[in-house]
């Protein structure tokens, strides 16, 4: 089973607008979500967008990774979700190349799991203590 | 059924337990229960139907084993998102020619 997105498009234009086209806020703002993106590591920003059913509509995001006209990666969070989206560009004669890797789908139910099993040891451990307190 | 119905129940909690530790002869499991074979079949026909365990013919014998790779409601999110970044990536492409 895969675990990532990966998705790749070519761009009739030169990689320094589609560059800008990904890290400034307004502009990102326009074709993905509202967002205010600094193309910094370590900054952290969200997107936000309506809120649906089993989402609040805000994304929170840290800055992981900054290649000028290369790279640009971020965390993606959400709720269960901890996910991690990286653009990554290759220029092709006058038009670009976009990569799109969206990664880290497997951990959502892992942790879902994760957590389901250790409640159910936790209450077995208290209604084990209190069967014993209560015998004595 | 879903995923996470699948895991509220006890007994299929307990399951996933046992073959959490390591694959088990199918029809071992049974003996870990107060409760007929039909019924233990019951719930791992739930858990191999959800994808969260998977059966391997071992000669004679059947063993089950934790699968927790093929989820289904990862998949879910992973078609969900897939729609989502094919749809936002026509419009940066609509973006850039203006």
């Amino acid at each position: 089973m895969k675990d990532k997105i990966k998705l790749e498009r070519i761009y009739d234009c030169q990689i320094d607008r589609v560059w800008n086209a990904l890290t400034d806020a307004e502009a990102m703002s326009q074709w993905l979500m509202p967002c205010d993106i600094v193309p910094i590591v370590g900054h952290k920003f969200q997107f936000r967008t309506e809120p649906q059913l089993g989402f609040d509509g805000i994304v929170n995001c840290e800055i992981v990774e900054v290649v000028p006209k290369e790279k640009l990666a971020f965390t993606w969070c959400n709720g269960k979700m901890n996910t991690e989206v990286s653009f990554q560009l290759e220029p092709i004669g006058n038009t670009t190349k976009l990569h799109l890797e969206h990664s880290g789908f497997s951990g959502i139910f892992e942790r879902i799991f994760v957590r389901q099993l250790l409640s159910n040891g936790w209450k077995k451990k208290i209604l084990k203590q209190l069967e014993a307190y209560l015998e004595k | 059924m879903d995923v996470f119905k699948a895991i509220s129940d006890p007994t299929r909690r307990a399951i996933i337990d046992l073959v959490a530790k390591e694959p088990i002869n199918i029809n071992a499991i049974a003996d870990n229960f107060d409760m007929s074979r039909p019924a233990v079949s019951k719930h791992i026909k739930v858990l191999s139907d959800t994808g969260l365990v998977g059966a391997h013919q071992q000669g004679r014998d059947r063993f089950l084993y934790l699968q927790l790779n093929a989820l289904k409601e990862v998949q879910l999110w992973l078609k969900k998102y897939e729609y989502f970044w094919n749809d936002r990536l026509d419009n940066l492409d609509d973006f850039l020619k203006n």
